[in-house]
């Protein structure tokens, strides 16, 4: 471990919230889709329609998670191939799923020829879902226990803390809205928004399908070059699908939420006949069960937004370095008063040499010592970035790792670069010479 | 009909193991060339920059761990004719290369250094760093072995060619329409 890097990478804060949102964020359109499928080949084909689309989902389940054990013991996986293969085979099920219910239509009942295709192409198309998202998301708990920090270690509980109540939340949401799905009554509504969906999800397919072509990925034996002369719209095309892809994500939400917004506004009322007032409270009661199932799904989806917008702006915002403090220079030397620095907390300073450069410098008082952590406010692996104080602790502006204050001043790793200084009569003192010795690290 | 689907289902599980157990067996990931400059001539050197998904490199450390960061650039450099004695077609050694990564408003995005490795196909300068998918410059700053104590003979007998010494001012090269999708 290099000297100097506890790497805590903020330990309480953020870690739990980044795989929070970021598991949401890879799920949210497959599980939302995968729902809606479900129950959309329960309602056209029956039992069968929902045996058939199961079997997908253990198959997508099982191609995922075969895929990445695989990825991750071996160098068989080549992700940019599959991922592009992935992308094609999604485009070639959703179209064959359009296809397949325009031909039968909102036909219930009996299975059929044309259902049994549309239960093959609407599997295909829960499959293929899952196992392009799926592997990622598994993956995930294994690249928590970096740098010797055990399975057991707040460290690793917190990450997976994260990962396990994105889950959770996912499944939740995924149950309820199946509840509105199944029980809207208005089933052409149910067929449109599914449609919607998948049209939305092929025109980001095509988008990245598109990626290697444009990247001039050297396997993609295309016979037609990518040139941005001709072809520059396709590539401002799939550029805009990749900056953002959030925008599927939205609209993914905002069919899901106008399902359950309209499924509530159909239990508003009793509209059945009813015979005596014993049968209206029942009607009531079954209309109370489905607004609230409803409002919940409603709830579930407004959750997710603001995991995906608040809470993941909150956890990658820019941290602003604090602003320096003065000092004064006799002659070759600058003197900073001790008793201005002794407090515990993080001091910056600055000095702009002659080629307009601005060389920064950080000192701290260590804990339980008489000494300071001294260094250039710049390390040699994430360069002149800086160091902000969070709490109690000092931590790199560009990767996060939290410094150990003790070893600030020492070289190597994380640290800031060493920066000589001398304690004389009240004052911390530097030569300018070797503060100029760091100029190359701010240029 | 149940048993129909049965089997194909069955049939699309053997397809994705088959799959699997088909794929590559070269190194699992695929390069990719950064920018539409390709190859350009630097100084006295011959530069060319690629990228692909982030690598396990030692020693360890959590900035630029693979599990923490987006992807692997590279530079990858040979030296042509020149006065300082470095061997043609071969890897420079000892020098600083920092790097300013731009979005196509001239903002800064991220900035950094290459640092020296080596891989399998031989040294090179590069690193993992974190970026969002978006299209981008990047240009690179070359500061001399100097400034790493690599120093020159300079006398009649056993100096080199370039008697006044190494570069003072970066050399900079730029590569420019680099459409970053994270593939991976």
């Amino acid at each position: 471990m290099p000297a100097g890097c506890i790497c805590l990478f903020c330990l309480g804060e953020g870690v739990l919230l980044y795989y929070l949102w970021t598991v949401i964020q890879d799920l949210f359109c497959t599980v939302t889709m995968v729902t809606l499928m479900h129950a959309v080949l329960g309602l056209l084909c029956g039992r069968t329609g929902r045996r058939g689309h199961i079997a997908g989902i253990c198959t997508g389940i099982a191609s995922g998670a075969a895929l990445a054990a695989v990825k991750q013991t071996t160098k068989l996986i080549i992700s940019s191939h599959w991922n592009h293969w992935t992308y094609a085979f999604l485009l070639v099920s959703i179209v064959a799923f359009f296809v397949c219910s325009l031909i039968r239509g909102g036909k219930t009942g009996k299975t059929g020829k044309s259902g049994f295709f549309l239960i093959l192409c609407g599997t295909a198309v829960s499959a293929g879902m899952i196992f392009f998202r799926l592997p990622t998301v598994l993956l995930y708990p294994f690249s928590f226990n970096t740098m010797g920090n055990g399975f057991l270690s707040a460290y690793y509980m917190e990450r997976l803390g994260g990962w396990a109540l994105a889950l959770l939340l996912l499944f939740v949401y995924s149950r309820i809205l199946y509840g509105c799905a199944v029980h809207i009554r208005k089933k052409g509504v149910l067929h449109g928004i599914l449609r919607a969906g998948l049209f939305t999800y092929i025109v980001y397919c095509l988008g990245r399908f598109f990626v290697p072509w444009i990247s001039r990925a050297k396997w993609l034996k295309w016979p037609v070059k990518y040139t941005e002369a001709e072809y520059g719209w396709i590539g401002s095309f799939s550029m805009w699908t990749a900056t953002n892809a959030m925008v599927f994500i939205w609209i993914c939400a905002a069919l899901a939420a106008l399902l359950a917004f309209l499924f509530l506004l159909e239990n508003t009322r009793v509209t059945e006949p009813y015979e005596h007032a014993a049968q209206l409270r029942k009607l009531k009661a079954g209309n109370r069960r489905r607004r609230r199932l409803a409002i919940m799904t409603l709830v579930m989806i407004l959750l997710s937004v603001l995991i995906l917008t608040v809470v993941k702006a909150y956890d990658t915002r820019e941290v602003e370095l604090s602003a320096p403090e003065v000092y004064t220079i006799e002659g070759d030397t600058i003197l900073i008063p001790s008793e201005s620095v002794n407090d515990g907390h993080l001091h910056r300073f600055e000095y702009t040499t002659d080629r307009n450069v601005t060389i920064r410098w950080i000192v701290v008082k260590k804990p339980n010592s008489a000494s300071f952590g001294v260094g250039f406010d710049a390390c040699e692996v994430c360069g002149s970035a800086g160091y902000y104080e969070r709490g109690s602790q000092v931590v790199c502006k560009r990767c996060d790792v939290v410094m150990n204050i003790n070893t600030i001043g020492f070289k190597g790793g994380c640290n800031p670069i060493p920066l000589a200084y001398e304690v004389s009569g009240g004052n911390l003192m530097f030569r300018l010479e070797d503060l100029l010795a760091g100029e190359k690290e701010f240029r | 009909m149940k048993k129909l689907l049965s089997l194909v289902m069955a049939a699309m599980m053997l397809f994705s193991l088959s799959a699997v157990a088909m794929a590559e067996d070269e190194a699992g990931f695929d390069e990719f060339e950064l920018g539409v400059e390709g190859e350009q001539e630097v100084g006295f050197m011959t530069m060319a920059m690629v990228y692909f998904q982030p690598v396990d490199m030692a020693p360890v450390d959590q900035a630029t761990a693979k599990e923490n960061t987006d992807l692997h650039i590279e530079v990858d450099l040979t030296a042509n004719e020149n006065g300082y004695a470095f061997p043609v077609d071969q890897w420079v050694p000892y020098l600083t290369i920092d790097f300013v990564i731009k979005d196509t408003e001239g903002k800064e995005v991220t900035s950094g250094s290459m640092m020296p490795m080596a891989a399998s196909d031989g040294p090179h300068y590069g690193n993992n760093i974190k970026l969002a998918d978006g299209e981008y410059s990047i240009t690179l700053y070359i500061k001399s072995p100097a400034e790493n104590g690599y120093l020159l003979h300079v006398d009649s007998e056993t100096g080199v060619d370039a008697k006044d010494g190494f570069w003072t001012e970066p050399l900079e090269a730029t590569w420019t329409g680099w459409k970053f999708v994270k593939q991976w």
